[in-house]
């Protein structure tokens, strides 16, 4: 595996599981040293801090201070955040009238405030430091929709115009800011997916397959590949683009 | 991507790539991307160079293609990778002024010239159930700018990928393009070959889950 990351400092929220975690474990393997991000601790995040050889960095994506004390720690121990990955997210599945605010809202607190949160943190000091990287993790259901994930698809859809206009902003200074919008990807997420369609994991694997060109689902070890090449040397010609690997079930605006 | 197309067996050390428009300067930055991460590439334009690495073909020519295809293939056995990188420039103009014959050469250069190599190449690539298809199409020409025909025969290609994708991805076939374009950032004003030819290394080298789409390197930031 090439080291595009050597020196570098990565954080990577809502990395102890699914894509996440991969993509701690392959920025890792390319040399970063990986600050592993979750909402609390727990086993799986100490997994993969202990796999990826890096730190934990407890906070919750929605608590502005708290992101910002991580982002603190980490200037102050390695000199700066490198890259940055926004993954944290949360879906719940149901009718958009029928969501209550519990269940509706922390979809957009989380993955669109949470990233929000995540830029306005790392952001000044990569403009300082006239080098940076940030890979927002979208959805392809935020460029269809999809009944059901109402507040998720908007939330993904906001990521998505966000990304565009902050990259803008951002690029002459160095950083640059990229999405990505994967398919149905095997993760643990898909239990969630799987839940709401009253169907089994295996069923709905087999239905996703189906629909995609390539007739599988993708692998969160694919997700982290793009975002390896993203936050890498190579990357840096990638400002505000959409990057859709969604195995062809789904080809540019709708 | 099926793990065959990534993991050369131990008699095919090298996998190989054809790429087209080779002497141009998109072409010649992807082949060098390519033969740095280790892939045996042989290059096709209009007019061979004299490092041997392009060879002369009219990609127009269906007939002129299905020979260099079967001779690249009767040395190395197999073509892993099509990239097809041909630009035609048309000039600008209205499109009520543009006449047939200027329509007709864009489409030929950016379209038949493209899908010429697909037929040559995918007889072999299906018999192996495997195979990556890259179209290098300018993204300035896709966005509609200044000449219409060459926008329009440059569309057409972004079309006939996304129709490969879905007809030949269950067989294996991996299609998408790639739409470089000039970012205001760019140092040179225009995405540089080497970040072309990083974005066609990815898309041949790593596992990854796109199919049918168009990625697009602008020029680098810092």
């Amino acid at each position: 595996m090439t080291g595009r990351l050597e020196g570098r400092t990565a954080l990577v929220t809502g990395a102890a599981q699914g894509i996440g975690r991969a993509i701690a474990l392959r920025l890792a393997a390319e040399g970063a040293h990986v600050a592993v991000n979750d909402r609390i601790a727990s086993p799986a995040l100490d997994e993969v801090v202990a796999s990826t050889g890096g730190s934990a960095a407890v906070a919750d994506v929605t608590d502005a201070a708290a992101f910002a004390a991580v982002v603190a720690d980490l200037e102050e121990r390695r000199g700066g955040v490198d890259v940055l990955v926004c993954n944290a997210a949360v879906e719940t599945m149901g009718e958009f009238l029928a969501q209550d605010d519990g269940a509706f809202w922390p979809q957009v607190d989380v993955n669109l405030t949470g990233t929000i949160v995540g830029l306005q943190a790392v952001l000044p000091g990569m403009r300082r430091r006239r080098h940076g990287r940030v890979v927002i993790i979208s959805s392809v259901w935020g460029v269809t929709g999809a009944p059901r994930a109402v507040g998720y698809a908007a939330s993904k859809a906001g990521l998505i115009g966000l990304t565009r206009s902050v990259a803008r902003e951002v690029a002459a200074d160095g950083v640059a800011v990229n999405a990505i919008a994967p398919g149905a990807i095997d993760s643990p997420q898909i239990e969630v997916d799987a839940l709401d369609a009253g169907i089994s994991l295996d069923e709905l694997r087999a239905g996703y397959a189906e629909r995609t060109a390539v007739r599988r689902m993708g692998q969160p070890e694919e997700i982290a590949g793009l975002a390896a090449f993203l936050a890498g040397p190579a990357g840096g010609a990638y400002v505000g683009q959409l990057l859709q690997p969604n195995g062809g079930v789904q080809f540019g605006s709708p | 991507m099926s793990a065959d197309l990534r993991d050369a067996p131990p008699d095919r050390p090298e996998r190989t790539a054809v790429v087209t428009g080779a002497a141009g300067a998109t072409g010649a930055g992807i082949a060098e991307a390519l033969r740095g991460a280790g892939w045996h590439v042989v290059g096709l334009d209009l007019a061979a160079d004299d490092a041997g690495d392009v060879q002369a073909v009219d990609v127009t020519d269906e007939a002129a293609v299905r020979a260099a295809v079967a001779g690249v293939l009767e040395r190395t056995g197999r073509i892993d990778l099509l990239v097809t990188a041909v630009d035609h420039r048309t000039g600008a103009a209205a499109i009520a002024d543009l006449d047939a014959a200027t329509w007709g050469r864009a489409l030929d250069a950016h379209l038949r010239g493209t899908v010429s190599c697909w037929r040559a190449v995918l007889p072999s690539m299906l018999e192996h159930g495997a195979g990556s298809i890259v179209a290098v199409v300018p993204a300035e020409a896709i966005a509609g700018e200044d000449e219409p025909g060459r926008s329009a025969a440059a569309s057409a290609v972004l079309g006939a990928v996304r129709a490969l994708a879905r007809e030949l991805g269950p067989e294996g076939i991996v299609a998408n393009a790639v739409a470089p374009k000039a970012g205001p950032w760019s140092a040179t004003g225009d995405a540089a070959p080497a970040d072309v030819g990083a974005t066609v290394v990815h898309l041949a080298d790593e596992e990854h889950y796109f199919a049918g789409q168009v990625l697009t390197p602008a020029g680098a930031v810092a």
